[in-house]
């Protein structure tokens, strides 16, 4: 039979021979990395920001991952952003500007105007255009905005004298049905002229229109072709002030963004999925630790003192064994929203007795009867050291093979809470991003990646510890060796 | 012909580290009525002999062979099958060190004695239950003890059953691994008349395996000394106790102490060989104060009338004469 | 020896009765505090009480000013029509009593299954809490405990397998593959399996127990219901066959090493009737043991399950009384739960004592 392995050290090594353990550890290694790292790339206040809808306000909203049209003969659209003085918002290195111009300016007033030009040699649609605009006037001016399209073709598709400026933020969704009919019905009326098959008002999308081929189906986003080229936008402000001022941003969206893409709410699913990575470590080793812990010593506590404590302990132990966690954790979290770390607690509260406690009290027992724990009470050593010298060593290998078997149960937990919404409200945990997924119809709209790569995470995460478990439990067990 | 013929027996383990040559080119006879000793350290291979005698092979077994012959038939030829059904129990019984981890504890012990009945021979429960009685009976345990759980008996109750066990289908021979290690002195000279009486009653041969030197002086015809794998010294225990020629045997028994005696008992310094890399030569060099040139090649067991496996033997007996003991 | 022999037995079964009557206490009391605690939870200390007060009296107060014989009461008689109906409305909801006794009457009430009425129909057509748990409970049981008979089974005798054939290819990749499975909860694997197998290769539905709109004939029916059923079974099997093959293997193994099963085969048994009497015969005990476990498991587990596969049994109605704060159905859920729990872990500790008789020992 094979020498048992004795200490941490020798049992590591001796894990690590093996192949499982091999694996185990390098994925847990791999995380353990991205755990440090993640809080360097991705700074917490990206993570305070997860509820903020500001900070995501110029990604695209569910998303593709950008690598994705690698493997079809379409590339798909992406983001492009022209702006000219927008302080809010963040800024980015590969925005362009507008080119800024004044004239016919006199004492009364002035004309401004804004102009971009870019390329769009995509195969697929933006997902939505907009522009954001600023400006300060005390009067009412007339602006126009013109599109200009490679084929030549030269749409108005606003002109008219808004209501309201002031110094606030002025978006204009260029896509949707919530913006000025006149929009919507200026490029309908283009479309039609051009030879486009009429489509009711509420249909007509100008991100659609405005970038498809002329022909009849330019209208239809089942038949439309994307005109690839060079395209234009001109903003003029007739009749401005000449202290006005004006500052824009027009952007246009693309469908696929970032390596995971993105969620309902715009936010980049990358830094979620990162996150994910130390929350759940964070959450699971903790809770694995702790209740590891403190089973560990309830359990010998009981063995050693024996009489009303281990009576105690014995029943406590029964009685959290057979209580249900998870619906009594749904339970609260539904009537109260709470943290990720009041979850924690409850979790740790419910498993401080448990099924180890009883094995290390049996193992704590059989070494009580052993001769050197006589030998060592005969010589007066207090119960502590005796506990600690000889009970605990003896229980280490079960409990670090434990350890690591627990950990995966724990992220579970927390992931089941998250999954159905009733995790930790402000954290991107990976449970929380499957359910959001998954309530935001991520299957029925074939946008796979939403729900599958959280769930990567978590399988990722989950088969790490159990190999290495896996791997303690085979050297530490001398039965299951290879020899 | 001897009843077992045991010839150049092999039996090596593979671990990681390399093969571990346990049973190294064993060989010894036994004939009937005869009880054999198997002596040596703890490590030395006297288990694993024993189980390569009644092929009990762990799942490592990297090599095995040699010849052991039963009352003349070649079973180390012998299938799988027609071993279990011809030679374990029938022919050959073993009685395991730990006697108390031989039993199922979910069984109760007088099914677990009358098993080896309903699978040897075609007897009926009933009359294989009264066997059992009466193999209790031999063993002078009371019948009620048939209806308990192993749990329920003490460690001498649990050894007689055992014996018990091994005798119900009166095998020819039966193996006795440390059979009173784990009991107290009183209980274990019970036990040894008790395997007494039972050899006179039965005619049954016994290889009796045991690092315990008195106990093996008490019942053994003859004697094995085994060190490192091989046996070193083998005969009748007459010639073994009282002038052995193995410097590892002579130092074997001067190490029991003497109640009345001045010599102070010797104990050999060193420690056994690693059986994965046994010591080139004569296994006991490294720790012989004997040890020349010579013993760089290994020893025949045989010399004439005496077997050990040593040059001291024939030409090395002048040697002797130098070099004090 | 007469007396002796007696004695032995007898004591040996007085051993057992005081072991499985701690047993019974530990589990009774486990259930009377878990109950209490849901109720306290599930009322929220009196919060929902108030709320519920709250509504009671908007919901009055629109029905009166829309009665326009109310309007033309004067206002003391207004005011004074106001407080008895919202009176009356709290009295038949029970909501008078103090929160304390309410607690205990609750408690008690659930205990002795006197479940009362839910707070929506949840689709049954009854507010008798009887009624939907008995509609819903087969629902579960048709899936969980199938499926944990599957995987029992399957897992079992893989894992016997694996042991006969230690450290060969099949065992070390059956391992790999058990311990990565038995790890994972079963909705991941829903959802992988849905996106895959439903949504991918469209071979099976989505979700829901039957198709919208269910067929009506027999022979339609029966299969429609098995075609839904087929994936959930599946994904609920093949997440939990792990355990029990791992488990089952490494049990075998560390009991064939045992010298009880090595002594069995110097006796030249056969090896069938050593597995049989020796191997199996020791290793049930921990195995009955992981039935509980199993069980215990995928019953908790069954709440996500069932919201992953549309699935209208027990866990998903569990979620959508918390939904809804439904505290009459929660208290319900719960209490039904642990029984079926307690009842279970009860027979399984008959059944351990009965197969291992050291522990009828231990219960002295």
């Amino acid at each position: 039979m094979p020498a048992p392995v004795v200490g941490l050290r020798a049992a590591v090594r001796e894990a690590l021979r093996t192949k499982a353990g091999l694996f185990g550890f390098g994925m847990v290694g791999f995380l353990l990395a991205l755990v440090i790292v993640v809080p360097v790339l991705a700074p917490y206040d990206v993570i305070s920001s997860w509820g903020e809808s500001e900070r995501w306000s110029d990604n695209p909203y569910s998303a593709a991952p950008d690598w994705l049209d690698a493997f079809s003969a379409t590339k798909a659209a992406r983001t492009k952003i022209v702006e000219w003085n927008l302080l809010q918002g963040p800024t980015r290195d590969r925005v362009d500007r507008f080119t800024y111009s004044e004239s016919n300016t006199t004492e009364l007033f002035k004309i401004i105007q804004l102009r971009a030009r870019w390329t769009f040699a995509y195969d697929g649609f933006p997902q939505e255009i907009r522009l954001q605009t600023l400006y300060w006037s005390t009067e009412q001016p007339v602006i126009a905005i013109e599109w200009t399209r490679p084929d030549d073709e030269n749409v108005t598709i606003y002109q008219a004298s808004p209501q309201r400026l002031g110094p606030n933020v002025e978006t204009l969704s260029l896509s949707s049905m919530t913006q000025p009919f006149n929009v919507l019905s200026a490029v309908r009326q283009w479309a039609v002229g051009v030879g486009a098959d009429p489509v009711p008002i509420e249909k007509v999308r100008p991100h659609i229109a405005l970038f498809a081929e002329k022909g009849p189906g330019m209208m239809d986003p089942s038949r439309a072709k994307v005109l690839k080229g060079y395209y234009s936008m001109t903003i003029t402000v007739f009749n401005a002030e000449p202290s006005d001022k004006m500052q824009a941003r027009f952007t246009s969206f693309g469908t696929v963004f970032g390596i995971a893409g993105t969620d309902h709410l715009r936010r980049d699913l990358f830094i979620g999925l990162l996150w994910g990575a130390p929350v759940a470590l964070a959450f699971g080793v903790a809770a694995a630790v702790i209740t590891v812990m403190a089973q560990v010593i309830l359990g010998a506590l009981g063995a050693f003192y024996g009489g009303r404590t281990d009576e105690i302990i014995q029943r406590g132990t029964d009685f959290l064994i057979i209580l249900p966690v998870l619906p009594i954790l749904i339970l609260i979290g539904q009537l109260y929203q709470i943290s990720i770390v009041w979850t924690l607690l409850i979790v740790v509260m419910f498993n401080i007795l448990g099924g180890t406690t009883k094995v290390i009290r049996t193992i704590a027992l059989q070494v009580k009867e052993e001769s050197y724990v006589e030998t060592a009470r005969s010589y007066g050593a207090s119960r502590l050291r005796i506990l600690f010298r000889y009970i605990m060593p003896r229980t280490m290998p079960y409990t670090f093979a434990l350890l690591a078997l627990s950990v995966p149960g724990f992220i579970f937990l927390e992931a089941s809470l998250s999954f159905i919404g009733l995790g930790d409200p402000v954290l991107p945990t990976w449970g929380a991003l499957m359910g959001d997924a998954s309530r935001n119809g991520a299957l029925y709209n074939g946008l796979w990646w939403w729900i599958a790569f959280p769930a990567l995470g978590i399988v990722f995460t989950t088969i790490a510890f159990a190999l290495l478990g896996y791997a303690f439990d085979k050297v530490l067990n001398p039965r299951l060796r290879e020899e | 012909m001897a009843m077992l013929e045991v010839k150049d027996l092999h039996l090596y383990y593979r671990t990681s580290r390399g093969p571990v040559k346990a049973v190294d080119g064993v060989s010894f006879n036994l004939e009937a009525g005869e009880t054999l000793a198997l002596v040596g350290e703890s490590g030395c291979g006297k288990t694993s002999t024993a189980s390569a005698v009644i092929r009990m092979l762990p799942r490592n077994v990297h090599r095995y062979d040699g010849s052991v012959t039963f009352d003349g038939n070649n079973i180390m030829s012998y299938s799988n099958e027609k071993f279990r059904q011809d030679v374990r129990w029938k022919g050959v019984s073993i009685v395991f060190q730990g006697a108390m981890n031989s039993l199922s504890p979910v069984l109760r012990v007088g099914y677990q004695v009358t098993e080896p009945l309903t699978v040897h021979s075609n007897m009926s429960r009933e009359e294989a239950r009264d066997f059992a009685r009466e193999a209790l009976k031999r063993v002078r345990l009371p019948d009620y003890i048939a209806d308990r759980y192993p749990h329920e008996l003490s460690g001498g109750m649990k050894q007689r059953v055992v014996i018990a066990m091994a005798l119900v289908v009166n095998p020819k021979i039966v193996i006795l691994d440390e059979p009173t290690s784990a009991l107290d002195v009183m209980t274990q000279a019970n036990i040894i008349n008790l395997l007494k009486r039972l050899r006179r009653d039965a005619g049954l041969s016994y290889i009796f395996i045991t690092h315990d030197l008195a106990l093996a002086s008490e019942l053994a015809d003859h004697v094995a000394i085994m060190y490192a794998g091989k046996i070193v010294e083998i005969g009748p225990s007459e010639d073994i106790f009282r002038d052995s020629k193995h410097p590892y045997a002579q130092r074997l028994l001067s190490g029991v102490p003497l109640l009345r005696g001045t010599q102070a008992p010797q104990s050999i310094p060193g420690a056994p060989p690693d059986l994965i890399h046994p010591p080139p030569g004569c296994r006991f060099r490294p720790r012989c104060p004997f040890a020349w040139e010579k013993c760089e090649k290994e020893p025949p067991l045989e010399w004439g009338s005496r077997k050990a496996a040593c040059w001291l033997l024939g030409e090395g007996e002048a040697r002797l004469g130098g070099i004090a003991a | 020896m007469k007396t002796v022999k007696r004695s032995g037995a007898v004591a040996s079964k007085m051993a057992l009765v005081r072991f499985l009557v701690k047993r019974a206490a530990t589990l009774a009391v486990t259930l009377v505090i878990a109950t209490f605690i849901v109720v306290i939870i599930a009322n929220q200390g009196g919060l929902v009480d108030k709320l519920i007060i709250s509504e009671i009296e908007i919901g009055v107060a629109q029905e009166l000013n829309a009665d326009p014989s109310y309007r033309r009461l004067p206002p003391n008689d207004q005011a004074r029509v106001f407080r008895e109906t919202v009176q009356e409305r709290i009295r038949m909801r029970g909501l008078d009593q103090p929160f304390v006794t309410k607690t205990f009457r609750q408690t008690g009430d659930a205990l002795t299954l006197n479940l009362g009425l839910a707070q929506d129909t949840y689709g049954t057509g009854s507010y008798r809490l009887g009624t939907i748990i008995m509609e819903r409970l087969p629902r579960t049981v048709l899936l969980f405990t199938t499926a944990t008979i599957i995987s029992a089974v399957v897992g079992v005798w893989l894992g016997l397998r694996m042991a006969r054939k230690a450290l060969s290819a099949f065992d070390r990749g059956m391992t790999l593959l058990s311990i990565t499975t038995l790890v994972i909860p079963s909705w991941v694997f829903g959802i992988f399996f849905i996106l895959v197998f439903s949504f991918g290769l469209r071979l099976v539905p989505t979700g829901g127990m039957v198709s919208a709109p269910a067929p009506r004939e027999q022979p339609a029916l029966l299969l429609d219901q098995l075609w839904h059923l087929a994936l959930p079974l599946a994904t609920v099997s093949f997440s939990s066959f792990g355990g029990w093959s791992y488990t089952t293997r490494n049990l075998v193994l560390q009991i064939m090493d045992e010298d009880f099963v090595t002594a069995a085969r110097a006796k030249g048994l056969p090896e069938r009737t050593i597995l049989r009497r020796y191997v199996l015969r020791a290793a049930s005990p921990p195995i009955v043991t992981g039935i509980v476990l199993a069980l215990i498991g995928s019953w908790t587990g069954a709440i996500v399950t069932e919201l992953v596969f549309n699935w209208p049994g027990l866990g998903l109605l569990f979620l959508q009384a918390v939904q809804s704060t439904d505290a009459p159905t929660i208290i319900a859920l719960t209490v039904i739960f642990a029984y079926l729990f307690v009842i279970t872990v009860f027979i399984l500790d008959v059944v351990y004592s009965l197969l291992d008789p050291r522990i009828r020992a231990l219960g002295r």
